[in-house]
């Protein structure tokens, strides 16, 4: 299990573009197309929190700046708490082969 | 030849008497154009026979020209469910499920419960189509194995997702729950655009329209619950 602070704040993330995230009737839910499609057959619903982050990947964002933009969204949730939550689910993305090294 | 299915103008040319048997009630004698153009040609129905050597050529044929119009379907606000679809007094249900689960068993039961008060749009394969803001349920010429499909759009009332059972009842499904029956249950999408597509037409299909789960079992009971939960 690779540890969250792995991560370094400047490192940019990728994602892979086979998996779209949609709201659907108030759901935040993931689903793959093209190859991918055979690896998650069905879909993937994601926290609010989750969503968050994955919206900042999709705008590139580094960690540093996902970190200052959940410092807006989310007040008085200290730098520390939100880089390891960031880590937790960059870990869990990188294990089903969502993000892209 | 042109075809009006879903309130699509579809240009195809049958090449055996299967397709042709099941688009003739579809046909439309206007000369318009085409929404969508289904033309394989009979090459392409022979290589996948060759293939597929438990299927003929022309169910091959029937198969592919309708995976072809539910592809294309996605980009005219519609989309595939397998399901057994009912009208009932004006208003669709449908009753969706795995295959050998009994969605047409439970739809059939609707018959002899109801009626002439219900008749089968599609039986296997109906089109889901936004249209001017309202959602329908389309017989099209494509529905499995029967031909159980009349050429109209119904406006659709509610979509239950079969589970059989002993015992009978129904409950909403949770959204999560919803998206995941139908995302089992139609012809998903392999590019990003037409899934695109897809999930925003599901998002404006589950703020207008209920699916539920039905637990169920094949007697009359099963029909008075299914009714009962979905009509409200």
């Amino acid at each position: 299990m690779p540890s969250p602070d792995l991560y370094n704040g400047s490192e940019k993330m990728k994602l892979n573009k086979n998996y779209i995230l949609r709201t659907v009737a108030g759901s935040d839910v993931v689903v793959a197309v093209g190859e991918e499609a055979n690896k998650l057959r069905g879909m993937i619903t994601l926290n609010e929190t989750g969503a968050f982050i994955w919206r900042c990947l999709e705008q590139e964002l580094d960690i540093d700046q996902t970190v200052e933009k959940m410092k807006q969204e989310y007040t008085g949730v200290d730098d520390e708490r939100l880089r390891k939550e960031i880590g937790i689910f960059l870990d869990k993305l990188r294990e089903q082969g969502i993000l892209q090294d | 030849m042109l075809i009006s299915a879903a309130g699509l103008i579809v240009d195809i040319e049958p090449e055996y008497d299967m397709l042709l048997s099941r688009l003739l009630p579809f046909r439309c004698d206007k000369s318009t154009k085409a929404d969508i153009v289904i033309h394989l040609g009979k090459e392409f129905f022979l290589q996948k026979q060759k293939k597929l050597s438990h299927l003929t050529a022309e169910e091959c044929e029937y198969i592919y020209t309708g995976e072809a119009f539910y592809r294309e379907l996605i980009m005219h606000d519609g989309f595939l469910l397998h399901a057994s679809a009912v009208a009932l007094d004006g208003e669709a249900f449908l009753f969706s499920a795995r295959s050998g689960t009994g969605k047409s068993t439970h739809t059939h039961l609707w018959l002899d419960y109801f009626k002439d008060r219900a008749k089968i749009i599609n039986d296997d394969k109906p089109a889901i189509r936004l249209i001017d803001g309202k959602i329908f349920a389309c017989g099209t010429p494509w529905s499995g194995k029967t031909d159980e499909s009349i050429n109209e759009q119904i406006p659709l009332k509610a979509i239950a997702y079969i589970i059989r059972s002993k015992e009978n009842h129904i409950s909403k499904a949770t959204p999560q729950n919803a998206i995941k029956h139908i995302l089992d249950q139609t012809l998903r999408p392999n590019g990003r655009d037409s899934m695109q597509k897809l999930l925003t037409l599901l998002d404006k299909l589950l703020s207008n329209i209920s699916v539920f789960e039905l637990h169920c079992d094949i007697s009359e009971e099963a029909v008075r619950v299914a009714y009962g939960g979905m009509a409200d």
